[in-house]
């Protein structure tokens, strides 16, 4: 078949992603430019920025940051699947809509609004601690703003979305016929859970970590804002590198080596999924 | 006391919304009893089969089960066996763990789940794909060990919602033979749904016709079609040509009527209260229609035939009796009776029924 407006039509699409591969090529390029203090013009050519990461300091901020993404992935995963099971299988259209709306609604909100709400939330004197306080459950604020749980609570938050999404378009493909002949068979609702819909929801669970990991992996106004320079991530890190330091290259290497790790991390999450290629659920 | 039925229903009723898709359905299924319910689609068969199994509740009346009241029971404690259309064999397991899924759920210890799968696998005989999963078999094997599956845990009923519906026409036959083999020898009490009437006539001790929400008739496949209790049942089972007439008399159980200008001998139970001069509608088979050399029958053109190999059908327009269905030896047909041949058809030997028209 011929499509006569088929350039005319990806050509915008193009045009962008071009401009992206030009950035990152430049991203690329600068990585392995040397720095030269007190100057933005990069020097010649250097593996400096990538020994200089083999430093504790920023060795452990990329560790720090692929244990909070992890973490982050997994306690949206276990928050999300209740709801994603909720939202395939209510039966009452609003139910269905309140869920869904109530799931996806951070993934609209501006990063940095839905920060500030959190830190209004998380704060000293924000809703959690005087709520707690006024009932009289704790004597003195818990400090949650500019610690790890304060970024980890908000990255679920901003996860959530993508991980119920990814989790219900999987639930959703499940046959309802194999519960209820896991039933019919005398399972319990608890051993039809177990034995049928959750092996059968793995794509969707590995799905939802992978793109959990890889959202909150690039997340920065959370950790920047509700971290308050004491949790770091490795976004934090190209920030202040980048734009207190002016350290270009360095900046450049470290987004690399997260784009990287990125990389490796979704390769490994496919080949956790491959066995399920073979069973024929994916 | 009689025996205890293997499955008892009483007036069970099911509404969906303002739809009452089940009217006070009465049933007695003795055991080892093969019944079908038949019906088109929409006619409550299988929203009869999911109360039964307990995959909705129902509205009003009870269902027995061996005995025991299960209206209110879960699904899983019903002690069933069910085979599903789509077959529901899980993907993540292979067909001896699917076959063992029941076992397991009721605590067999693994060495007893063993022998049986091996058991059951044998007698569907698949002893040889135990390791395979279920995609990597055919439709026919599926629905093989979907069959193992249920009987595996030797339900005191076996439910069967459409299960032939996806296999081809040859494989459908020969799983309808096979499936009913098994049924007989293990005696097990089997409540199958359908909407194909040739699958209910060939595999059913008796069969449960159903339109609209209502059970019509139950009752053995030969007087299911040969003295059906309903209009509905008369024309939804086989072929039937409908003649409208009149009742001429009524004697005992049996009455008088005419049609086209014949006289007929009807059962007289389907009229109601029909009174002689009523216009009846004469439902004749299509063998009960045969051609004739001479004597007493109507005068007609062949209008159209087909030829189904060992018969053939020819539609007769005869004059004001308007067109009438005959089913004849396949070779005779065809070389005796083109289309647009003179046919003189004769009743002789026919059994019809009449209904109030």
């Amino acid at each position: 078949m011929r499509r006569p407006f088929l350039g005319w039509f990806i050509s915008p699409a193009a045009l962008v992603a071009a401009g992206f591969l030009l950035a990152m090529a430049a991203v690329l390029q600068y990585a392995f430019l040397a720095f030269i203090p007190g100057e933005l013009q990069p020097g010649g050519f250097t593996f400096q920025n990538f020994r200089e990461m083999m430093k504790p300091l920023y060795a452990g901020v990329f560790y720090d940051t692929v244990k909070l993404c992890f973490l982050t992935a997994v306690l949206a995963l276990l928050a999300g699947y209740p709801l994603a099971l909720a939202l395939v299988r209510a039966r009452n259209p609003y139910v269905k809509s309140a869920i869904l709306i109530i799931s996806v609604t951070p993934l609209f909100l501006g990063e940095v609004i839905r920060t500030y709400a959190w830190i209004i939330v998380l704060g000293n004197r924000g809703f959690v601690n005087g709520t707690l306080m006024a009932l009289g459950v704790i004597d003195a604020p818990i400090p949650l703003l500019f610690t790890r749980l304060g970024v980890v609570v908000a990255l679920v938050h901003v996860t959530l979305p993508v991980v119920v999404i990814m989790l219900a378009a999987a639930i959703a493909h499940i046959d309802r016929d194999l519960e209820r002949a896991a039933a019919a068979l005398g399972a319990k609702p608890m051993r039809v859970f177990v034995t049928v819909t959750l092996p059968l929801s793995m794509p969707g669970i590995i799905a939802g970590l992978t793109t959990g990991f890889a959202w909150t992996f690039s997340a920065f106004a959370t950790p920047q804002l509700i971290g308050g320079g004491r949790v770091n991530m490795v976004s934090n890190l190209v920030y202040s590198l980048g734009f207190s330091s002016f350290n270009f290259p360095f900046a450049a290497a470290l987004s690399v080596a997260g784009l990287v790790l990125t990389a490796v991390a979704l390769a490994g999450f496919r080949l956790l999924l491959r066995p399920l290629h073979k069973v024929g659920l994916s | 006391m009689a025996a205890t039925d293997a499955l008892r229903l009483e007036g069970v009723t099911k509404r969906f919304g303002a739809v009452t898709a089940l009217h006070e359905a009465w049933l007695k299924v003795q055991d080892g009893e093969f019944i079908t319910l038949l019906g088109p689609s929409g006619c409550g068969k299988t929203t009869l089969l999911n109360l039964i199994a307990g995959f909705l509740e129902a509205d009003a009346g009870e269902i027995f089960i061996g005995g025991k009241l299960v209206t209110t029971l879960p699904v899983w404690e019903r002690d069933l066996g069910m085979v599903f259309q789509s077959y529901a064999l899980f993907p993540h397991m292979d067909v001896a763990r699917n076959v063992g899924y029941g076992l397991r759920a009721r605590g067999v210890p693994k060495s007893e789940e063993a022998s049986r799968v091996a058991e059951a696998l044998g007698l569907v005989r698949l002893s040889a794909m135990a390791d395979r999963r279920p995609k990597q078999l055919s439709g026919g094997q599926q629905q093989r060990v979907a069959l193992a599956r249920a009987l595996v845990i030797r339900p005191r009923l076996l439910l069967l919602d459409e299960p032939f519906s996806a296999l081809d026409r040859n494989l459908r036959t020969e799983m309808q033979l096979e499936l009913k083999e098994i049924q007989r020898r293990l005696g097990v009490t089997t409540i199958f749904v359908t909407h194909d009437q040739g699958e209910a006539m060939s595999m059913s001790d008796r069969v449960a016709v159903m339109s609209e929400g209502r059970i019509l008739q139950l009752d053995t496949p030969e007087v299911i079609y040969g003295r059906p209790a309903h209009p509905f049942v008369a024309g939804f089972i086989g072929d039937a040509t409908v003649l409208p007439g009149r009742l001429i008399a009524r004697d005992g159980a049996e009455a008088r009527v005419e049609a086209a200008g014949l006289a007929f001998i009807v059962p007289a139970e389907t009229l109601g209260g029909a009174a002689p001069g009523a216009a009846v509608s004469v439902y004749l088979r299509p063998e009960d229609l045969h051609p004739i050399v001479a004597g007493e029958g109507l005068e007609g053109i062949v209008v159209s035939r087909a030829y189904l190999g060992d018969r053939a059908e020819l539609v007769v327009e005869c004059g004001a009796a308007g067109r009438l269905m005959l089913r004849l030896p396949g070779q005779a047909a065809m070389a005796r009776w083109p289309v647009g041949a003179a046919l003189r058809v004769g009743f002789d030997g026919a059994r019809p029924v009449a209904f109030p028209a």
